[in-house]
């Protein structure tokens, strides 16, 4: 793979002209209906969306595969424990103990675990378009601590660069004769125990050395700060902001009026 | 030095998801107890070939032998009992609670026994003046101390070739040449050294061999003092030889040997003309 250091891809797309706080809404409502949602075939839908619209605005595929990447774990382990601590209401087609997989129980796993993916790619469509600093910026214009927001921002802009030391950490730890290779779920994640400690003692040592960086930049030495970059909304940013509130709210209405979503095969209530 | 080589790579290509390759068809042969320096600018492939030497990175084309062994086949930690890998920033490997279980990690995973694993931790311990820190947490040692601590623990696995990733970067001039100094017992040890450095001066005081790598291929490869002297090539490669080795070469006309290699040299050669003129 190859090193990706920050997550925002610089671009002057449709995306990256769009105010960061219409894109935040966006994130927003996309979490919030994503969370209410449990239909495999809209959270399917709203994947097939989401990537549209982040290669339509020009970020990379390899961008979009490192997203699937990581969420990959999380999503394989997702689906199976729905499917083996929520048992099948039917018959099911395969029954061993307590395990009993039905079409209903798979399919609302798997739904679960592509809610994962889409809750990630919706608020990758605002971190992938958007600057560290005007990122921060529109943080503070919503009314958030300046050191709260920077904090923030840190932390998602960090996400790559402490993917790419997990990825070190573990080279050193396997040329230290270290074997990653046991199919154990317990005895794997013990072998990954070394690796996960050095990986908290480089996030904390990181995370001092920033901080006096920061410090001995100045930060909060003032109590008033002045911005470079002042964020305006425009008239394309408040139609994209209006547009996608309505349609927030017409799917929330027809989320509890209608069970639009509620259901992992069936559309409606 | 023996004449047969430890590690042998043949038409080795590796590309990462870019279209440039990283390494464009090495060919090389690293005899046993060689004391070698791989230098290069950033991105030259210094780091992605060195990584094939321990199964960390396998050849999108050709192949790589450690001694009779390809790595194809073969896992990290198989190739952790002959190559020992001390990685650039030590912080990517410690984390035991005291430095004597950081050191006793590697030979754990070679599978050694409790008495053999003590009887390496004691040692390497001794051999790299760790004793005081033994129950120390490493992660609280200073720089210099923790790099010290990442070359022991790699030690104690005896491999029997060492690869070390910029061994000198952040370190003082003392702690450099006190570590450097250990280096060298691991070469007369009988130990193939593998520097992976930007520090010319060290690159000249140490090692015997010096490989310049450019572009994903070897520029250049030979004795360290012949592949000094290859100018056009070390150009090539936007390389400085050292200063005393250039001052040394500018003086050739008052005697001076142009293969000069550290101010030891310089001034022995100097105190000989001075004496030869007075």
């Amino acid at each position: 793979m190859s090193v990706m250091y920050d997550l925002y891809q610089p671009g002057d797309s449709w995306l990256h002209r769009l105010d960061p706080r219409a894109k935040m809404l966006f994130a927003f409502c996309g979490c919030l209906l994503l969370l209410l949602y449990r239909n495999l075939w809209l959270i399917m839908g709203v994947l097939v969306l989401t990537q549209l619209a982040l290669l339509s605005a020009g970020i990379e595929g390899e961008r979009l595969a490192w997203v699937w990447r990581v969420t990959a774990p999380t999503m394989i382990m997702v689906a199976l424990f729905w499917v083996v601590f929520y048992p099948s209401r039917g018959e099911g087609f395969l029954s061993w103990r307590f395990l009993r997989i039905g079409v209903d129980n798979l399919a609302e796993g798997i739904a679960m675990a592509l809610r994962i993916g889409a809750l990630a790619f919706a608020l990758f469509f605002w971190l992938f378009s958007t600057d560290q600093t005007i990122l921060v910026r529109s943080l503070v214009t919503l009314g958030l601590p300046y050191t709260w927001g920077l904090t923030l921002a840190m932390a998602l802009r960090y996400i790559p660069t402490m993917t790419n030391t997990f990825r070190m950490i573990s080279d050193a730890q396997q040329a230290r004769g270290l074997d990653l290779s046991a199919r154990n779920p317990l005895k794997r994640a013990r072998a990954y125990m070394p690796i996960t400690v050095a990986m908290l003692i480089t996030a904390f040592r990181t995370a001092e050395n920033l901080s006096r960086a920061l410090q001995s930049r100045a930060l909060g030495a003032s109590p008033r700060r002045t911005f470079l970059r002042q964020l305006h909304l425009r008239p394309r940013d408040v139609a994209f902001m209006i547009s996608v509130a309505l349609v927030a709210l017409l799917l929330l209405w027809l989320r509890f009026t209608a069970g639009l979503g509620a259901y992992p095969l069936r559309l409606w209530g | 030095m023996s004449d047969s080589p430890c590690l042998r790579t043949r038409d080795l290509w590796y590309e990462y998801d870019t279209a440039i390759p990283a390494l464009n068809g090495v060919d090389l042969s690293i005899p046993d107890n060689a004391y070698l320096a791989i230098v290069g600018q950033n991105g030259s492939g210094k780091t992605t070939l060195v990584k094939h030497f321990n199964g960390l990175l396998k050849p999108t084309r050709g192949e790589v032998w450690i001694y009779d062994r390809s790595t194809e086949s073969a896992t990290v930690g198989e190739l952790a009992h002959q190559v020992g890998y001390v990685f650039q920033n030590p912080d990517h490997q410690i984390f035991c609670a005291t430095t004597r279980e950081e050191i006793g990690f590697g030979p754990r995973n070679l599978g050694l026994t409790p008495e053999a694993v003590r009887a390496r931790v004691d040692d390497a311990l001794e051999t790299f003046a760790l004793t005081p820190y033994a129950d120390t947490p490493p992660a609280v040692l200073g720089y210099g101390l923790r790099r010290k601590v990442s070359i022991a623990a790699v030690y104690a696995m005896r491999p029997k070739i060492f690869i070390l990733d910029e061994p000198s970067i952040g370190l003082d001039w003392r702690s450099a040449q006190e570590l450097m100094v250990l280096v060298d017992n691991l070469h007369a040890q009988g130990h193939t050294i593998i520097l992976v450095s930007h520090d010319m001066r060290l690159v000249a005081e140490y090692t015997r061999q010096m490989l310049v790598m450019h572009e994903g291929e070897v520029l250049t490869y030979g004795p360290t003092e012949a592949v000094l002297c290859r100018t056009e090539q070390l150009e090539q490669a936007q390389i400085a030889p050292p200063q005393i080795n250039r001052l040394a070469r500018r003086l050739s006309d008052l005697g001076f040997d142009g293969r000069t290699l550290s101010v030891e040299a310089f001034c022995a050669a100097f105190g000989e003309l001075w004496e030869e003129k007075t």
